[in-house]
């Protein structure tokens, strides 16, 4: 039999969009972001605050409905350096991305971090958020998190 | 009475099946099947086992469980075993024309071909009906070689 | 309850280029497990395919392999997760006393797909997947630093894992997606989403793999040296990356409680181990979690060659997930690895009474299932 070959057909899905619906936590969040502010929720038993908000709480599994603010500055929690886009291939420019712990949050928010070299930056770092000029749909609102007294 | 629960609606998220793949299959019998296009030919291949004729032509009997090596020929006419008729696109979009779609076995054959039915009216289709394949004018042993089934008048 | 045993099995070669299109890979493989159980696809009474719509492109994606896998006019059933949760299934098949040869095919091609893009679909797609930055290795990255950050580890540590498994693969001639690499090498590979570098990260596989189990008499009847599954465990954390204690995987520790405490033994009886360490760093991890080591200490074990080949506890000998990784097949690929062990089969012996299998699946080992096999009933 002949040597075997290998014909690739390329991508045939036809386009196929989601449409996720963000629930109601989800919507008073990015309702508030577009608004440059932080809104979590609070647990009736326990008194964790969620932020991003949530239907129920992880530990104490009782429905949330204790909307509050938290302020836009807090601490860097954990950070990885994005040498990789999501599909593996190499980014021109690497990005820092970070959870970050607000003050008055019990968890962490994700965001990019910006106006700070990649080597320095470190766990604990003070940090404070950068809202888009136009706010967007869902995260787009959150522009970056600086170090905090920089500014824009 | 109770109440009924206001139904919320909130903003959506925007995402896709984001994805590229790129599927890979043998190409020597897919190579041998449309070379064969160019002499308006159909080949297939045979089961030694229980003797099911696939067109077109499979690497494997999955009855049997065994690889198939035995190539034959199926005639280029047959019946249509099934068939559908599609008013819309994939997309839901209403199509200008109906599009038939229809699970044929050519003569020879026990496996079904999937092809769209050209020149052929919906009221005109019917399980059982003849029809024969519509072959390019210029055939270069591609698989646009076979331009669509038609019914046989 | 009957005890039930692995009979047969086989894997396709796990490289990182194609060796044949997806069909034929699995047709070839379920016929060497087969004919390596010395039966006919006739015998089987249940078929368990463990494949990933993401990873295949299809929906519903094993419809379309069954055929390759013998699954034709069979009572088959799907699973996807991971192949040792395929293999869980199976057996809990075989326990309810309905069946009695039971074939799991395990499978995935990154040739076919990009293997980083398919796993990110699993991040939240309203909040985390928006921001189009993390992907599993992404995820993972976080899961390294706070455990690196807690304990202290350093890049040193992670790259030792990889040259050691990538050192066990070379000898094993199913591993074939990673040659043998050196700790100079790892560090010298570009960074991935820090602190992982490229070469920490699982490599891009095509795989298969097929396991054969019977129950009781059936399973001594058909083979000389059954492998007996003596224990099973699995659990799942919470997904929200902010909830996890990052610096522990807490559901492998409950597997493998679970698992040990099926099988009436404890980590000391343990004589060999196969784990997934889809990222470097998971390895000292995990051997934390199944109770190896204190929190923090697995990589003393490294260290000290506690886990080398021809240490007192061998980890990976074939290789793991470092050497060859296809998403779906990597923890039955595990239990496979540790049953050819038991029979003695393997390219380097390690002996051992029972030896400890496990898989993961989700972001940064969400999942984690665990198997303890043994010699005897």
């Amino acid at each position: 039999m002949s040597e075997k070959q290998f014909i690739p057909i390329g991508n045939i899905l036809p386009p196929m969009p989601c449409y996720w619906s963000v629930g109601p936590y989800l919507e008073r969040f990015y309702q508030d972001l577009s608004e440059k502010k932080f809104t979590g929720v609070r647990c009736p038993k326990c008194g964790r605050v969620y932020v991003p908000p949530r239907r129920l709480c992880a530990s104490c599994r009782v429905v949330m409905s204790d909307f509050v603010e938290v302020k836009g500055t807090g601490s860097l929690l954990n950070f990885t350096v994005a040498h990789q886009s999501v599909n593996g291939a190499r980014r021109e420019r690497p990005v820092i991305f970070g959870l970050v712990k607000l003050e008055g949050a019990d968890t962490g928010v994700l965001g990019e971090i910006r106006g700070i070299a990649p080597e320095a930056v470190r766990i604990g770092l003070k940090l404070q958020a950068v809202f888009a000029e136009k706010p967007g749909v869902t995260v787009e609102s959150l522009s970056h998190f600086a170090p905090a007294g920089q500014g824009a | 009475m109770e109440e009924k629960k206001k139904r919320i609606v909130t903003r959506d998220a925007l995402g896709a099946w984001d994805v590229k793949y790129n599927w890979h299959f043998r190409s020597d019998f897919m190579d041998r099947y449309v070379a064969a296009l160019k002499d308006k030919k159909f080949l297939a291949t045979r089961c030694h086992q229980c003797g099911r004729v696939y067109s077109p032509p499979m690497t494997r009997c999955g009855r049997c469980f065994i690889e198939l090596h035995e190539w034959t020929e199926v005639k280029d006419r047959g019946k249509v075993v099934m068939y559908t008729v599609a008013y819309n696109a994939i997309s839901g979009e209403p199509l200008p024309e109906p599009k038939i779609t229809a699970l044929i076995q050519l003569d020879g054959a026990n496996a079904w071909m999937l092809a769209p039915i050209k020149n052929t009216k919906p009221e005109e289709m019917h399980t059982g009906l003849r029809v024969h394949a519509g072959w390019a004018e210029e055939r270069k042993g591609i698989l646009a070689d076979i331009n669509g089934f038609e019914a046989d008048r | 309850m009957e005890p039930v045993a692995i009979v047969g099995y086989a894997q396709s070669e796990m490289s990182g280029h194609m060796v044949s299109s997806r069909d034929e890979m699995i047709f070839t493989c379920v016929k060497q497990a087969l004919d390596s159980a010395g039966i006919v696809r006739d015998d089987l009474d249940t078929v368990i395919s463990c494949g990933n719509d993401f990873y295949d492109g299809h929906t519903i994606s094993q419809v379309y392999t069954l055929e390759a896998s013998g699954a034709y006019a069979k009572d088959e059933s799907k699973v996807e997760q991971d192949g040792l949760h395929a293999l869980v299934y199976a057996v809990m098949r075989l326990l309810a006393g309905h069946h009695q040869i039971a074939m799991v095919v395990a499978y995935s091609r990154a040739s076919d797909m990009e293997p980083h893009a398919a796993v990110a679909a699993s991040l939240d797609p309203v909040y985390d997947r928006q921001f189009k930055v993390l992907n599993d290795t992404g995820v993972a990255a976080f899961q390294a630093r706070a455990y690196m950050e807690r304990y202290g580890l350093t890049e040193d540590d992670l790259a030792l894992v990889v040259e050691k498994n990538t050192g066990n693969g070379a000898r094993n001639p199913k591993a074939k997606a990673r040659p043998a690499t050196s700790k100079a090498e790892v560090l010298a590979s570009a960074p991935a989403f820090t602190p992982l570098r490229e070469l920490m990260v699982y490599p891009n596989t095509d795989g298969i793999c097929v396991a054969i189990l019977a129950a009781g008499d059936r399973a001594e009847s058909l083979c000389q040296k059954p492998v007996w599954v003596k224990g099973l465990g699995w659990n799942q954390e919470l997904y929200y990356l902010g909830d996890r204690d990052l610096t522990r995987i807490a559901s492998a520790e409950a597997a493998a409680a679970q698992a040990f405490k099926a099988a009436g033994i404890g980590p000391k009886d343990i004589g060999l181990i196969e784990l997934s360490e889809l990222f470097a760093h998971q390895e000292p991890m995990l051997l934390e979690a199944f109770g190896f080591a204190e929190p923090g200490q697995g990589r003393k074990l490294l260290r000290e060659g506690v886990t080398a080949a021809g240490g007192k506890l061998p980890v990976n000998v074939s290789g793991g997930a470092l050497s060859a990784c296809a998403l779906s097949a990597v923890g039955l690929v595990r239990a496979v690895e540790c049953a050819r062990q038991l029979r003695g089969e393997a390219e380097l012996t390690v002996r051992a009474d029972f030896a400890l299998a496990h898989g993961q699946c989700g972001l940064a080992a969400q999942n984690n299932v665990v198997a303890i096999l043994g010699r005897e009933k």
